[in-house]
C-alpha cells in the first residue's frame, strides 16, 4: 500500500470502489484514477503508441501522455481519457488500451524489439514493393494497429450543451495568480469567470508543501475559493478548459459537468462556452520537463512536481526508494518532501556547481545514464562527476527538467513566443491576444509570491480597481541550468505518447528536416492528444543543438487551439438529428397532417409532397391522380413559402425596372407580369411574378428558395446603388398564407379577378388578395390571406372542391403539372443560365446585368423540351444529351427537369442544349452514364400542354 | 368567417422558476417613412397614438401603442392604427400574423444558451434583433424576464429549442 | 470574429452575411467592377450584412490577415 497514513486533500471518510482492467481498487473523493492507482501500488498503466512500451504515468495533470484509459461500457465508452484527470466515481470501469491481450503481456511489444527499422518516417522508406501488397497487405495491418484507444462506433447517448457568458475579466486558471485576479476583480464588484481545468481549485498550491498568508497554501486556497463563490458578479467554474482564444475577446471553454458521474446521470454531460471577456489574464501556469535519458519511459519515472502532487494532494508514496534528477533547485525540494514522507532518496543534480546538500545522498555534476524493470522501475544506473557509473536500486525516478510556462492561449492567434535564457524557457508575447495578458508561471515567474503579486495588479490596471492585499508566500528564484539530454547509448525518450526519441530527431536533422515544423510533422513528435505538452521544448533542444542555432532562433511550432481533446458532441451541442437546423411550417401544416399528407423537406420547409388516398401504395399513384385531378375537376395547394416582398414608395417602380430584365415600370395597377432578375455577371438570378396593387405600390413572388438572397439583393440595391431612389421594401412573407385554386372548375368556387391579373376581395368574411396566376396551367387563382386563416380558408376551399370531384395536391403533382407547361424552376435556371437561353428578349432599358449579359460568351444551350421515343421509355433528370457516340466532348447539354405525364401518357422533360430552338422534331440521345441508361428522345418546344395557353385564357 | 388558427402549441411551459408562455400580439404594422417625410410621420403618430417613435434598441409605449426600431428607417408598431393618415408619407404594411411572441421569465440562464448577446446588461425596454442560434429573432428586456418576437413560420422550432435548453438548465443545475 | 455593428453594437460574426469588396456597390457592372478584386494581405474595404440582426449593409475596413476590424459604418453614408 503506498497511501501515507496522514495528509493529503482527500475525503479518508469515505471510499469509492471501481475497477481497472477487470481488477477492484478503492479511491477516496478527491482521487483521480491515477493517484487512486498508485495508492495502490499499480504503476503499470498503458502501452506506448508505436513501441508497446510498458508505461506509468508521468504526470499529475492534463498534460499526460502515458496513463490513458477508456472509461465507461458501451456506448458511453470513451477512449483517451487521461488518468490523471479522470475523477473516480462509484462503479467506474476502466480500461487500459493499445495493448492485447493484456496490459501486462502485450503482444505487439514484439514491435520494440524491431525499434531499429521504426524510426521516423519508416514508412516512407518502406512497403515499396511489391506494389499491391500495401494495398492488401500492409495498409490493412497498419491501420488496425495504429491508433490508441477505441471508440464504440455506436450513437453517443449524451446529451451536450452550448453556452455563452459575458464578463469584465476571464481568469484562466485558479492557482496563487488567478485567485488573487478573481478575488481583486470579484470584490470591485466587475463580472468575473474564473476557469480551472481541475476539480479542485488552488493550482500548485495544492502539490506541494508551501505556506501562504501563515497557513497551508491549499487551504488559503479554498478560503479564497469560498469567498469567490459567495460573490454574486463572480462565476467560479471548476471543471472547465479554456480551450481557445478568438478574435474580439471571445474564448472557448469546455465546461466536464458531469464527467466524473456515473452515465446515469440526466445532466448535459459537457458545455462548450463562448465567453465574451473585456479583459482576459492567463494563469494556467506551466508545465514541467522530463530530461532525455536512455529507457527515462519506464513506469515509475515521472516529473518531480507530479511526485510532489501525489505526495501532498493525494497522500500517496509510489515507491520506498527514490532517485530525484534536476537540472534545477527544485531537485532539493522533491528530496525534502520525500525524505519527509519517508523514503530514501539519492539526489542527482546535473549542476557541478550546485549547493551541498546534506540530508540525503548528493551528487552534483551527476547524471542518470539507464534504468532497469520493464514492467516498472527497478534500478537506475547513475554516471558521477568522475566518469565512474554505478547502479542504485530504485522504484520511483522523479526528474525535474525545468518548467515551460503555458503559453498556448496567447498564441492561438499566430504570435510565436519569445525564449529568455535566464529561466530557460518561451514565454507569451505580450499583446500577442488583444485584451489578454499572462502572469505568474504562465508569464515566466515562478514564485508563490510573484504569482500572488502580478495577478492582483494585472487584474487592478486592466478595470482600474485597487489590487488586493498580498500574503505572505515563498519568493525563491528559479536557479536552472539548462540541461536537455544524457550522451549515453540507448534510446531516450522525447514524446513519451507518440515514441519519438532523441535519435528521431537526429534522423531528421541529418534528412534535412531542420525546422521544427518540418521536424514535428517528419517525427510526429507533438501530433498527440497530449499535443507534445512535456515533449515540444525538449525536442526543440535537441534540434537547435544539432543546428547550432540556440533556442531563440530555433523556436516554437504554430500552437492552435483546443487547448486540450474537445467532444465532437460538445461542439454540436443540441443541434443534432432532427435539432440540426430549424423546421419552417407552413400555416395549414397542421390541416395538412390531418390529411394523410407525406411530406418533403425544402430547404428548411415542410411541404406536403402528396395526399395519399384509400388504397394508394406508390407515391406515383397519388401524383398521378393528383394531376388529372387538377387537369378534370380543381386541385388546392398552399403555396404559402413563396417570397411576398411588398416594395412602395413614388419610385418603386422605377426600382423594379432596374432590377428587372423584364419592363416593369408601365405594369398597370391591379396587372401582374412575369419576370426575370439578373445577377450583375449577367447570369439569371431568379424569376418572379411582380403584382402592381397600385401606382406606388408592389408586391414581389420570388422563388421560395431565392427568396432570401432576392431580399438582400434588394436591400443592397436600395442602401447602396440607388440611394436616391425613393422606395422602401418590406419582407411581408410570413404575414400572409396563400392557397393556389386551379382547374377547369377551378371558377365554380372562385371567380378570380382575370388572368394575370390582381384583386383585393373579401373570401369567408376575410379580406383577401387574389392574384390570378398559375403555375399549373389551369385556369384559376392564388390567394392570400393573413396566415392566421391559412388553415381555415385551405379547409373551405377544400370542401367545395371536393363537391367538384377535386381535392388536395402536393409538390410533386405541381412539379408534374408546371414541366407539362414548360414553367422554369432553379432546376433550369441554375445561376449558369442567361435570358437568351431561354428566348427572352433584351429589352431596350437599363436593368442590373445588361452589360455582362451581352457578352457572347453568355449564349449556352437553349430550354428545350424532350420526349423519349425509341423503344427505352426513361427520361432522367440530369442526364447527358449527346448526338452519336457518347463521349466527353460530344456533351451537348442536359435534362434538367424530368416527370411523368399522366395527361399525355409518357415522361417528358426539359432540358439545356447547344442550338435548341433551331432543332425541334429532330432527334438527340439521352445518356445516364452514372444507371447506363440512354434513350433517343425527339426535341419539342419547351411546353407540351395547351401551348398557346387557350385554357388560361378561357 | 375563417378560424383564426393560432401561432404555438404546447405552452405554457414551466420548469421550477422558469415560466415560457405565449403573448397575444394587437395590430403590427411596419412602418417606414418615404424620404423627407421623417418629421410629418412623427408627428402623425404622436398625433394618432401618442407615440414618439424610439431609436435603435429601444421599445417605447404609450397608453395605446408601443414600437421598436426595426432596420434603418424602419420601425414595428404595436396597437391599433390608422395608416390612412400616414398615406402617402410612408410605406405601412400590415405584420400582424407575422409573428409569434413568447414571454419568459425566470430563464435568463436558459435564454443565454441559445441567443448570444449580453443578456445580463440589457436595461428593461433595451431590444436586440439577434438569432436564437440559428432562428432571427427579437428581444425584449422587459425588467422581469424577455419577451422574444420570432418569425412564424418557425414558431414551433423556436419553442422546440428553447424548452430543451430550460430542461438543460434544470438538469445541469442538479449535479451542484 | 466580432463586428460592432453601428446599431445593434458587437456581435458574433455568424449574425452577418459577407458580399465581398466594397467596389462592387460603386460598380458600374462592367467586367473590371463585377470580376476584378484586389484581395489585399492588409486592410481590406468590404461588405457584411447584418442578416440576423438589424439587416443594415454596412462597410466595415478589416486587415484580412489578422481580422483586426479598422473602421465600421453603415455602407454608403
Amino acid at each position: 500500500m503506498s497511501r501515507l497514513p496522514n495528509g493529503g486533500l482527500i475525503d479518508r471518510t469515505r471510499t469509492i470502489p471501481f475497477s481497472f482492467d477487470g481488477q477492484s481498487h478503492i479511491a477516496h473523493p478527491g482521487d483521480t484514477v491515477a493517484s487512486a492507482l498508485l495508492a495502490d501500488g499499480v504503476r503499470l498503466m498503458g502501452r506506448s503508441f508505436k513501441y508497446h512500451r510498458p508505461r506509468g504515468v508521468l504526470t499529475a495533470g492534463s498534460e499526460e501522455p502515458n496513463a490513458l484509459i477508456e472509461v465507461g461500457q458501451g456506448a458511453h465508452k470513451l477512449p483517451n481519457t487521461r488518468a490523471t484527470v479522470q475523477e473516480v466515481f462509484a462503479g467506474l470501469q476502466a480500461q487500459s488500451q493499445n495493448r492485447w491481450p493484456s496490459l501486462r503481456f502485450d503482444l505487439r511489444a514484439g514491435l520494440d524489439v524491431l525499434h531499429p527499422f521504426l524510426g521516423a518516417g519508416f514508412y516512407y522508406k518502406t512497403f515499396l514493393w511489391p506494389r499491391s501488397f500495401w494495398h492488401r497487405f500492409w495498409e490493412p495491418l497498419i491501420r488496425r494497429a495504429a491508433g490508441l484507444g477505441r471508440i464504440s462506433a455506436l450513437p453517443d447517448p449524451a446529451s451536450y450543451d452550448k453556452a455563452w457568458k459575458h464578463c469584465d475579466l476571464l481568469v484562466i486558471g485558479a492557482g496563487p495568480a488567478g485567485l488573487m485576479a478573481a478575488l481583486t476583480a470579484g470584490r470591485a464588484g466587475a463580472r468575473v469567470v474564473l476557469a480551472d481545468e481541475d476539480f479542485m481549485l488552488g493550482g500548485r498550491l495544492n502539490g506541494e508543501a508551501l505556506d501562504v498568508g501563515g497557513m497551508a497554501g491549499a487551504d488559503w486556497a479554498r478560503q479564497v475559493v469560498d469567498e469567490l463563490q459567495s460573490l454574486p458578479n463572480v462565476s467560479v467554474m471548476p471543471r472547465t478548459t479554456i480551450t481557445g482564444a478568438y478574435d474580439g475577446g471571445t474564448y472557448g471553454a469546455l465546461e466536464r459537468v458531469a464527467d466524473h458521474l456515473p452515465d446515469t446521470s440526466p445532466a448535459p454531460r459537457q458545455i462548450f462556452w463562448r465567453i465574451v471577456a473585456r479583459y482576459a489574464i492567463l494563469a494556467g501556469g506551466a508545465h514541467e520537463r522530463p530530461i532525455a535519458f536512455p529507457n527515462n519511459d519506464r513506469p515509475g519515472i515521472m516529473l518531480a512536481s507530479a511526485l510532489r502532487s501525489y505526495l501532498h494532494r493525494f497522500a500517496v508514496l509510489p515507491a520506498r526508494r527514490w532517485v530525484v534528477f534536476a537540472n534545477n533547485g527544485e531537485g532539493v525540494r522533491t528530496a525534502h518532501d520525500l525524505l519527509k514522507a519517508g523514503a530514501e532518496v539519492t539526489l542527482v543534480d546535473t549542476r557541478k556547481e550546485a549547493p551541498p546538500e546534506t540530508t540525503c545522498r548528493h551528487l552534483p555534476g551527476a547524471e542518470v545514464v539507464n534504468t532497469r524493470g520493464r514492467q516498472g522501475l527497478k534500478a537506475v544506473e547513475l554516471r558521477l562527476a568522475n566518469g565512474d557509473t554505478e547502479w542504485v536500486e530504485a522504484g520511483g525516478l522523479a526528474m525535474a527538467g525545468g518548467w515551460n510556462p503555458g503559453v498556448h492561449i496567447s498564441c492561438h492567434m499566430g504570435a510565436r513566443p519569445v525564449w529568455r535564457e535566464d529561466i530557460s524557457a518561451f514565454v507569451p508575447v505580450e499583446n500577442a491576444v488583444p485584451g489578454l495578458e499572462a502572469v505568474g508561471a504562465a508569464n515566466g515567474d515562478f514564485s508563490t509570491h510573484a504569482a500572488l503579486k502580478a495577478g492582483a495588479e494585472v487584474a487592478a490596471e486592466a478595470l482600474g480597481v485597487k489590487p488586493v492585499d498580498l500574503p505572505k508566500a515563498e519568493d525563491a528564484p528559479i536557479e536552472i541550468t539548462p540541461f536537455w539530454q544524457v550522451k549515453a547509448k540507448g534510446r531516450a525518450w522525447l514524446d513519451f505518447q507518440n515514441d519519438v526519441t532523441v535519435k528521431d530527431v537526429e534522423l531528421a536533422h541529418r534528412e534535412n528536416m531542420q525546422s521544427v515544423e518540418h521536424m514535428k510533422r517528419y517525427t510526429t513528435l507533438g501530433m498527440a492528444t497530449d499535443q507534445g505538452k512535456t515533449a515540444n521544448t525538449g525536442a526543440m533542444a535537441v534540434m537547435a543543438g544539432l543546428t547550432g542555432q540556440g533556442m531563440a532562433a530555433t523556436g516554437t511550432t504554430m500552437f492552435r487551439p483546443p487547448f486540450s481533446p474537445v467532444q465532437i458532441g460538445a461542439l454540436a451541442g443540441r443541434q443534432q438529428g432532427a435539432n440540426f437546423k430549424p423546421e419552417r411550417l407552413m400555416p395549414g401544416d397542421g390541416f395538412a397532417r390531418a390529411h394523410n399528407a407525406n411530406w418533403l423537406e425544402m430547404g428548411l420547409w415542410q411541404r406536403p409532397s402528396l395526399f395519399r388516398a384509400e388504397g394508394e401504395r406508390t407515391w406515383r399513384q397519388s401524383c398521378d391522380r393528383e394531376v388529372k385531378m387538377v387537369r378534370e375537376a380543381v386541385g388546392i395547394t398552399e403555396v404559402s413559402t413563396l417570397g411576398k416582398i411588398e416594395l412602395l414608395g413614388q419610385d418603386a417602380a422605377r426600382f423594379l425596372d432596374r432590377i428587372f430584365l423584364t419592363p416593369m415600370k408601365k405594369l398597370k395597377p391591379g396587372h401582374i407580369r412575369y419576370g426575370v432578375m439578373l445577377r450583375t455577371d449577367g447570369f439569371i438570378m431568379d424569376d418572379a411574378t411582380v403584382a402592381r396593387l397600385a401606382e406606388d405600390h408592389f408586391v414581389m413572388h420570388p422563388t421560395t428558395g431565392a427568396s432570401a438572397d432576392v431580399l438582400s439583393h434588394l436591400e443592397f440595391c436600395a442602401q447602396l446603388r440607388w440611394p436616391e431612389l425613393d422606395v422602401q421594401i418590406v419582407d411581408a412573407s410570413e404575414q400572409w398564407a396563400q392557397v393556389a385554386v386551379h382547374g377547369p372548375k377551378a371558377a365554380e368556387i372562385l371567380r378570380g379577378p382575370g388572368f394575370m391579373r390582381f384583386a383585393n376581395m373579401e373570401i369567408a368574411g376575410v379580406m383577401a388578395r387574389v392574384y390570378g396566376v398559375s403555375y399549373s396551367g389551369e385556369p384559376g387563382c392564388e390567394i392570400a390571406v393573413p396566415a392566421r386563416y391559412g388553415a381555415a380558408l385551405l379547409g373551405w376551399l377544400l370542401e367545395q372542391a371536393k363537391a367538384l370531384g377535386g381535392g388536395l395536391y402536393g409538390i410533386e403533382a405541381l412539379n408534374v403539372l408546371r414541366v407539362e407547361k414548360g414553367y422554369i424552376t432553379h432546376a433550369e435556371i441554375d445561376g449558369r443560365v442567361s435570358h437568351h437561353d431561354l428566348g427572352l428578349p433584351t429589352p431596350e432599358k437599363d436593368f442590373i446585368g445588361r452589360q455582362m449579359a451581352a457578352r457572347k460568351g453568355l449564349r449556352g444551350p437553349e430550354l428545350v423540351g424532350l420526349k423519349p421515343v425509341g423503344s427505352a421509355k426513361a427520361l432522367i433528370g440530369g442526364a447527358l444529351l449527346v448526338e452519336g457516340e457518347f463521349s466527353a466532348d460530344n456533351v451537348q447539354g442536359h435534362i434538367t427537369s424530368a416527370v411523368f405525364s399522366p395527361t399525355l401518357g409518357h415522361m417528358i422533360a426539359l432540358g439545356l442544349l447547344q442550338n435548341g430552338r433551331a432543332r425541334h422534331g429532330e432527334r438527340v440521345r439521352m445518356v445516364d452514364a452514372m444507371s447506363g441508361i440512354s434513350a433517343v428522345c425527339e426535341i419539342t418546344p419547351p411546353v407540351f400542354i395547351d401551348p398557346k395557353g387557350e385554357r388560361l385564357h378561357a | 368567417m375563417l378560424e383564426d388558427n393560432g401561432v404555438f402549441t404546447g405552452l405554457p411551459v414551466e420548469l421550477g422558476a422558469m415560466k415560457l408562455e405565449e403573448v397575444a400580439l394587437p395590430e403590427v404594422t411596419l412602418i417606414a417613412p418615404f424620404k423627407g417625410q421623417m418629421m410629418l410621420v412623427a408627428d402623425a403618430l404622436k398625433q394618432n397614438i401618442g407615440l414618439i417613435l424610439p431609436p435603435a434598441g429601444q421599445y417605447r409605449a404609450s397608453a395605446r401603442a408601443g414600437a421598436y426600431w426595426r432596420s434603418p428607417g424602419q420601425w414595428l408598431v404595436f396597437g391599433a392604427l390608422d395608416t390612412g393618415a400616414l398615406k402617402g408619407m410612408a410605406a405601412a404594411v400590415d405584420m400582424s400574423d407575422a409573428f409569434g411572441r413568447l414571454r419568459l421569465t425566470g430563464g435568463r440562464e436558459a435564454l443565454a444558451r441559445l441567443v448570444e448577446v449580453d443578456l445580463e446588461a440589457m436595461p428593461p425596454g433595451q431590444v436586440a434583433h439577434t438569432a436564437l442560434v440559428d432562428i432571427g429573432i427579437s428581444v425584449i428586456a422587459t425588467g422581469d424576464g424577455f419577451e422574444l418576437m420570432l418569425p412564424r413560420s418557425y414558431a414551433a422550432s423556436a419553442v422546440r429549442r428553447i424548452e430543451t435548453a430550460m430542461r438543460g438548465v434544470v438538469a445541469r443545475r442538479l449535479v451542484e | 470574429m466580432r463586428i460592432t455593428c453601428p446599431h445593434c453594437g458587437a456581435r458574433d460574426s455568424r449574425e452577418f452575411s459577407y458580399l465581398g469588396d466594397a467596389k462592387m456597390a460603386a460598380g458600374k457592372g462592367d467586367f473590371a467592377s463585377v470580376y476584378l478584386r484586389d484581395n489585399p494581405a492588409g486592410a481590406h474595404s468590404e461588405l457584411w450584412q447584418h442578416v440576423m440582426g438589424c439587416r443594415a449593409w454596412l462597410e466595415v475596413e478589416r486587415n484580412t490577415s489578422t481580422h483586426e476590424v479598422l473602421s465600421i459604418r453603415e455602407a454608403g453614408k
